[in-house]
């Protein structure tokens, strides 16, 4: 009988405890223990009788509008249109979003690898161990570095458009019923420990990266160490980059659907004021690294200009997210 | 088995049925409900409470507390007279879905 009381408990327990809910949970508990007893009476095993109550006990959800939890309170705080999502759309979301977010880490990898081949041919030949001509420079070096950023592009555009019908649950005020709610909680309470074990590996895997940089520039001037030990670097940060960007996505779904971090109302009307400012800045950062490369042909070094726009970009979001509210639930 | 979806519209009508003569409580009802239909169909527990309140809140039947021999507190309901004359529109309504299905039944 216990197995069955704590089943119930279990289902109840997210439940908000008003006289409703109480007098239901009571009155089913009643229910379904006269049904163990009497399986019991039968003649039928315990186990047997515990299995058969709770398969024949129902389904929870069907009791929402007699337990008063049918509507959200939300939609009458504001009046405003609020899009209401289902649980169907809510699984499409999350199981689409964890399979582009794959490729989208591995595309961001890829931004970040592109130029190493240029970062190593670019040593050898300062070493003087090799000459490279100006045509095997694009070959091995320029080649490989669009080559990988076309890739990445590719796989942002085609993944980003599969994403794109999801794109209103990010930016439009929406609501979701009490069940999917409470089912979604439970799954980000499942998701937090490999959530954060990626997060810690990568945060491990960035910080191993600049120790090896640091050490090898301290106990090796020499200019050859200190190049391939960038490009280390930026292969060790590739990964770790995937390896958070792919881990962060069912997290990131859930904050999305249950409106918590960035994606609260407040929060979706300061994303708005940052994607315009990400339409105007990133082309004016892509026209500056293209401009600056192609007049120095210093390819091995001016891709400084991406990690600086990137911390530049995060440092404006974070200024406009201040300023609108958002971010705070 | 009969899948839940299609008793879906007679499950208040079969709980009726069985208060029509006495008061009664949720297991017992359920039980009855098995053994009537001969096990082909089980009504869930949830089943059983939503139509309970749904029944209740209609004005069809009352909820009441009655106290066991052992001792322990227990819920009894009991139809109302309004829900004796909901039954007998219902038992109207079936005999019509029955001769209206009927007319497209071939096997």
């Amino acid at each position: 009988m216990e197995t069955i009381l704590s089943y119930l408990e279990n289902m109840f327990l997210h439940l908000p405890r008003t006289s409703e809910v109480l007098r239901a949970k009571e009155e089913l508990a009643t229910m379904m223990e006269d049904k163990y007893n009497e399986l019991l009476a039968e003649g039928k095993r315990e186990n047997e009788a515990v299995g058969i109550v709770i398969s024949e006990f129902g389904n929870l959800e069907e009791l929402s509008e007699e337990l008063g939890l049918g509507d959200l309170e939300q939609t009458k705080e504001t009046g405003e249109p609020v899009k209401r999502v289902s649980r169907g759309e809510a699984e499409e979301y999350i199981s689409a979003t964890l399979k582009s977010i794959r490729w989208i880490g591995l595309g961001v990898m890829l931004c970040i690898w592109s130029p190493i081949a240029l970062l190593i041919l670019g040593t050898l030949d300062e070493s003087g161990m090799f000459m490279f001509t100006d045509a095997q420079y694009v070959c091995y070096g320029l080649v490989p570095l669009f080559v990988m950023i076309g890739i990445a592009v590719a796989l942002f555009i085609y993944h980003g458009m599969r994403l794109e019908r999801f794109e209103y649950l990010k930016k439009e005020p929406i609501e979701i019923d009490f069940w999917l709610e409470k089912q979604l909680r439970q799954m980000d309470e499942e998701e937090h420990a490999s959530f954060t074990l990626k997060l810690i590996v990568g945060v491990m895997l960035c910080i191993f990266a600049v120790l090896q940089l640091l050490v090898i520039a301290s106990i090796d001037q020499n200019e050859m160490a200190g190049g391939f030990s960038t490009a280390a670097l930026l292969l060790v940060i590739g990964v770790a980059v995937c390896v958070m960007v792919s881990g962060s996505g069912k997290r990131e779904c859930l904050k999305v659907l249950l409106q918590e971090g960035e994606f609260t109302k407040k929060g979706k009307k300061s994303s708005k004021i940052i994607d315009i400012v990400a339409g105007i800045y990133w082309p004016i950062v892509t026209a500056i690294y293209l401009a600056w490369s192609f007049t120095t042909m210093d390819w091995g070094f001016t891709w400084i200009v991406w990690p600086i726009a990137g911390a530049l970009f995060g440092c404006t979001a974070a200024v406009v997210q201040a300023v609108t509210g958002g971010g705070e639930s | 088995m009969v899948g839940s979806d299609v008793m879906r519209g007679y499950n208040d009508f079969m709980i009726l049925f069985l208060l029509l003569d006495e008061d009664s409580y949720g297991y017992e009802i359920s039980r009855q409900i098995k053994q009537i239909s001969e096990g082909k169909y089980i009504m869930k527990e949830t089943t059983l409470y939503s139509a309970f309140t749904r029944l209740e809140k209609e004005g069809y039947i009352e909820a009441y507390y009655g106290t066991e021999t052992n001792g322990k507190r227990r819920t009894y309901y009991r139809i109302t007279k309004e829900g004796r004359e909901f039954y007998r529109e219902k038992c109207e309504e079936w005999e019509l879905v029955k001769e209206i299905v009927g007319k497209f039944v071939k096997m």
